[in-house]
């Protein structure tokens, strides 16, 4: 498992998983453990195992990222 | 004037999606843009090129999409104009269900800048990993949910069809939210192919390194009760042979 500082937000902590495969599967396997030694809330891990995409994705969105409090739909 | 470029990639998915050719791309151009369904797809390409421009603020809720797509491919042809290369990144393969994305490449190509569309990971390529799904062995057909009501096109219901979009049939604009009589007018529409009893899915592909896909099934007659999403795909298997 990577040893890093504690994210500052959602997002980063799920690009720090999305670019690091070792980190991902130390995740899925323990995501309390993993999750806390990240530095994520209770909240936030709950989101992690039990909020549908949907869910996860306004969550981040309402973090301040492009999609502002409700993101647009992006399709073309 | 130095000649400027265009290279149009996809992010896939999920950031695991992005391919190396695309990665390239984006890290040796001189100007990146990038439209991202998901803010971790959008924060990893700013990881990578910081000065990066989202596309995003093109949309304007309530009005129509293809403003913000006229709006998006100004952008990304004003650097181009200027000497620079340019890298725009659009969400899943960029060719596939994206307007600004050819219409960037054409309108290029017409003013004599170099301009290629990368292929990427679309949503339908999710779809048949994650439902199991071979399209050889029965055909496959891919429509706008949108097009099969207005158009009525004849189907083979031998073989998979495919509904992108279902969650803004017959609605133009930067929405957020489903269309509910939208749902109905395809549930109506597919009830014209399929028995009511036929089983449809709906299908989510997950962006989330940490989520797996979301999937349900059930009949077509009862498509228009079921919760959909700003993405789901509907799928439809084949009917059995007679």
């Amino acid at each position: 498992m990577s040893t890093i500082a504690a994210p500052e937000s959602l997002t980063d902590f799920l690009l720090e998983v999305a670019t690091d495969e070792e980190l991902k599967e130390s995740f899925l396997a323990d995501p309390v453990a993993v999750g806390e030694a990240h530095g994520l809330t209770s909240d936030q891990l709950d989101l992690l195992r039990d909020g549908d995409l949907a869910t996860l994705r306004a969550a981040l969105d309402r973090g301040g990222d492009d999609g502002g409090t409700e993101a647009i739909v992006w399709y073309f | 004037m130095p000649r400027g470029s265009l290279v149009v990639v996809g992010t896939g998915i999920r950031v695991a999606h992005l391919t190396p050719e695309a990665l390239a791309e984006i890290r040796a151009a001189d100007e990146v843009f990038y439209l991202a369904a998901d803010p971790v797809s959008g924060a990893h390409i700013r990881t990578m090129r910081p000065r990066a421009q989202s596309l995003y603020g093109h949309y304007e809720r309530g009005r129509p999409r293809a403003e913000a797509y006229e709006r998006m491919v100004a952008a990304v042809l004003a650097p181009a104009r200027a000497g620079l290369r340019v890298a725009a990144a659009f969400y899943g393969h960029p060719g596939v269900f994206v307007a600004p994305s050819h219409e960037a490449v054409r309108r290029a190509r017409a003013e004599g800048i170099p301009a290629r569309l990368l292929p990427g990971i679309s949503a339908e390529d999710c779809l048949f990993a994650d439902l199991g799904i071979d399209p050889a062995l029965h055909g496959c057909a891919s429509y706008a949910a949108s097009q099969l009501i207005e158009r009525r096109p004849p189907l083979d219901v031998r073989a998979y069809l495919v509904l992108w979009q279902v969650s803004v049939i017959g609605d133009g604009s930067a929405t957020a939210r489903p269309s509910r009589p939208g749902l109905a007018l395809l549930t109506d529409a597919l009830l014209a192919y399929y028995p009511p009893e036929h089983p449809v899915t709906s299908y989510e592909a997950s962006p989330f390194p940490t989520s797996p896909h979301e999937e349900a099934t059930f009949a077509v007659g009862e498509l228009n009760e079921q919760p959909v999403t700003m993405m789901t795909t509907i799928v439809v298997p084949p009917l059995p042979d007679a």
